[in-house]
């Protein structure tokens, strides 16, 4: 079971994958085709049964019609019959009976030629009559052809009556058999009482089988179905093909049916596919049986199955070209959508086509949308990298300024001069580490131990440079300096609080701090200069912070600008620089970072 | 007396021009040292200043506008410029305001000496010229007949 499952599992996933596999069109055609087909299948199939049930009940109930009919015309002539014998009470008949019994042969003669002479005339009133006897106990039988001794023992109709055990009034049948002149016929008769009851003979019909083909010769059921009869004993005793008359029924339908012919009406399949009904006449214990061939059922439900199919074949046809139709007319914008977004994967520049106003015109639209935002976007890049280049450049070249460079060698010259050796050692080192970490190999990114020790630097020959006018003080949070920077930050704020804030001090004292920590939220590196120097007029300030918001490197203040638009370029607008004054006099500038690991 | 002014704003380079050089040995009296163009100028008034080096780029009173002050003014003294800066316009600007020699940063110090020492031999020939013409003018005055 579970295997069977698993089985019916991979079966399904194979056929969903298989459809995903296909084209949308292909997609659409099979669904389509699908869901229009298989209602009609089903449709088709359940009136297909339904109609063959209603045919076979049509052609059921209208056997079982003509068997009744059958049955009922044989009860009638029966019936016609038995009135016939109810002549059989008749005063010439018991006097012959009587006077035969007695053996008085003379005294009989006048009733013989009387009874003989009634008899032909019964006869004579129907043509399918073949003899009208009366047979006594006593072996003598008068008939139509005039006076016979028979042999009781032979005529199983006098036997039926004679066997009877109480008076009963009731017909026998004899079912078909010759006569004395070889002829098939039937008899009907009736058993013939004295005055104590007691059984004296019969009276008797001989009739020709002929009558039964009139009866049911004549039908037909459907082209080929017919109507037979077969007596107690199973033998046919009537059938259209007058060969089978006389044959058991049992080797025409199978012997094994047989049993089963106990109700009064039973359907059978028989050999050769034959729709059977049968119906017991009961007075002679006969069948009537009803045969309709099925292939004639089968030919009607070929020529329905012929036009169901017809129509299902060529609905589908319609369909699948509808499917096919519409599945184009789908699919071609999107083919062309797709042809112009391949292109658009080569070249940018160009465009998807749009023709329809629905979904996939809207598809298009977005996608030219799209690719005029990537457009602008890659553009802008270009732009972007092409400032920062700019501005990166422009920094390297405030960082070797001739003014610096010429002045510190001056300086070590000076000291060479006049032998201070050590501070000519360091300050060739600070020198070297100071032009290292602005070059760096062409990076931008640096750590912030690099940045730091990069402006230690610049403090230190700046602060060789110009004595002791000023002091410096850098704070930076330990946990700070392996994270990453743009180089050159803090190099020219600080050189700005140097030229613009302490050195203008009138006496000694100037301070600058750096500090260096994590905001409070933990995303943001700020960096702070401050100076105690002489400070800005507060509408400088102000002009300089309008610049810096505004970003775009303004000449004016190209240092302090250029650092933020440095910032701004490598991590976005919310990053920055910003001048604020420093409580008691000087300038603080804040640079704002994301944390860059 | 032979005045040395040196004009220059960063205090070690000051030091430098002032200190490295014995100018006193050399002759030089007194030697001046000034910070920027105004504290340059108030010296000057004060001082018999015979040479003056000077520093371009300086706050408050650069270089240029120091020398363009001093002949405005009228003073006569050998003006020597040092600076970092070799571009045309600075070199042009100083032939232009007669400045006698041009000095690149970085130098040694005996290379300031040599140029001091050379107006200065150059001042004092004139100098000597000129009291020689004047003695001469004396003596061709005293020798005149009335």
């Amino acid at each position: 079971m579970t295997a069977l499952k698993s089985v019916f599992a991979g079966l399904q996933n194979r056929l969903v994958n298989t459809f995903k596999l296909r084209s949308l069109r292909t997609k659409f055609i099979l669904s389509f085709v699908a869901l229009s087909t298989i209602p009609m299948v089903i449709l088709a199939t359940f009136s297909y049964g339904v109609y063959h049930d209603i045919l076979q009940q049509n052609i059921q109930s209208y056997t079982s019609e003509v068997i009744d009919r059958v049955d009922r015309n044989l009860e009638i002539y029966l019936s016609d019959l038995e009135r016939i014998l109810e002549l059989r009470n008749d005063y010439y008949n018991l006097q012959f009976i009587k006077l035969s019994l007695a053996g008085d042969v003379e005294g009989n003669r006048k009733f013989t030629f009387r009874l003989w002479e009634n008899l032909n005339n019964i006869r004579n009133y129907k043509t399918e009559l073949r003899d009208v006897s009366i047979t006594t106990i006593g072996g003598v039988t008068i008939g139509c052809y005039g006076v016979t001794h028979t042999d009781l023992s032979q005529n199983k109709l006098f036997q039926t009556l004679a066997n009877r055990t109480s008076k009963e009034n009731s017909i026998a049948i004899w079912g078909p058999h010759p006569d004395w002149l070889g002829g098939p016929v039937f008899s009907v008769g009736k058993a013939i009482h004295g005055d104590y009851d007691n059984f004296l003979g019969m009276m008797s019909i001989d009739v020709d089988v002929e009558l039964l083909d009139r009866i049911c010769g004549n039908i037909r059921l459907g082209k080929t179905g017919y109507i037979m009869l077969v007596d107690e004993d199973n033998r046919i005793i009537y059938h259209p093909n007058p060969e089978l008359i006389g044959k058991m029924i049992g080797a025409l339908l199978g012997e094994s049916s047989l049993t089963d012919w106990q109700q009064d009406f039973t359907t059978k399949m028989g050999p050769g596919n034959q729709l059977i009904r049968v119906k017991t006449f009961a007075p002679a214990n006969w069948k009537i049986i009803g045969l309709s061939n099925r292939f004639e059922l089968a030919t009607e439900m070929q020529k329905i199955t012929r036009l169901a199919l017809t129509i299902i074949v060529s609905t589908i046809l319609v369909l699948t070209l509808m499917a096919v139709y519409f599945a184009h007319l789908l699919t071609n914008p999107l083919k062309e959508l797709q042809q112009s977004m391949r292109q658009a994967s080569e070249d940018l520049n160009t465009n998807a086509v749009i023709h329809t106003m629905d979904e996939i015109g809207e598809l298009s639209e977005t996608f030219n949308q799209m690719l005029a935002r990537i457009r602008q976007l890659m553009n802008q890049s270009v732009q972007e990298q092409e400032k920062m280049r700019r501005t990166e450049m422009r920094a390297l070249q405030e960082q070797i300024k001739p003014h610096f460079i010429y002045n510190t060698l001056d300086l070590i010259i000076g000291l060479l001069e006049t032998n201070k050796n050590e501070d000519v050692i360091n300050t060739v080192e600070a020198l070297g580490a100071f032009f290292r970490t602005s070059l760096s190999h062409g990076q931008e990114l640096i750590t912030i131990r690099e940045e730091v020790e990069h402006v230690r630097n610049y403090l230190y020959i700046q602060k060789i440079r110009h004595g002791d006018k000023y002091n410096y003080l850098i704070e930076v949070e330990e946990q700070l300096l392996n994270k990453k920077t743009i180089k050159l930050i803090l190099q020219p704020i600080v050189e700005n609080a140097i030229y613009h804030g302490v050195r203008e001090l009138e006496t000694a004292g100037g301070l600058i701090t750096i500090k260096g920590f994590f905001m409070e939220d933990a995303n943001t590196v700020c960096f702070q200069v401050i100076d105690n120097g002489v400070g800005m007029d507060p509408a400088k300030m102000e002009d300089i912070n309008r610049c810096l918001r505004e970003s775009g490197t303004e000449q004016r203040y190209f240092g302090i600008s250029n650092v933020n638009e440095r910032i701004r370029l490598a991590f976005g607008p919310e990053y920055g620089v910003e001048l604020s004054a420093t409580p008691g006099g000087g300038v603080t500038v804040t640079i704002k970072l994301p944390v860059v690991k | 007396m032979f005045g040395l002014l040196l004009v220059e704003d960063e205090e070690a380079i000051r030091k430098k021009l002032m200190n490295n050089v014995a100018w006193a040995d050399y002759g030089f009296e007194p030697v001046l040292g000034a910070a920027n163009g105004l504290e340059a100028l108030a010296l000057i008034e004060k001082y018999p200043v015979k040479i003056m080096v000077t520093d371009v780029q300086m706050p408050k009173m650069n270089g240029i506008e120091l020398i363009k002050e001093i002949k405005r003014r009228g003073y006569q003294m050998k003006i020597i410029v040092i600076s970092g800066f070799a571009e045309f316009e600075y070199a042009q600007e100083s032939i232009k305001l007669n400045v006698s020699d041009y000095l690149l940063k970085p130098f040694a110090s005996k290379r300031l000496l040599e140029v001091a020492l050379r107006f200065k031999e150059e001042l004092e020939k004139e100098e000597a010229e000129r009291s020689e013409m004047n003695d001469l003018r004396d003596q061709l005055k005293k020798t005149k007949p009335l």
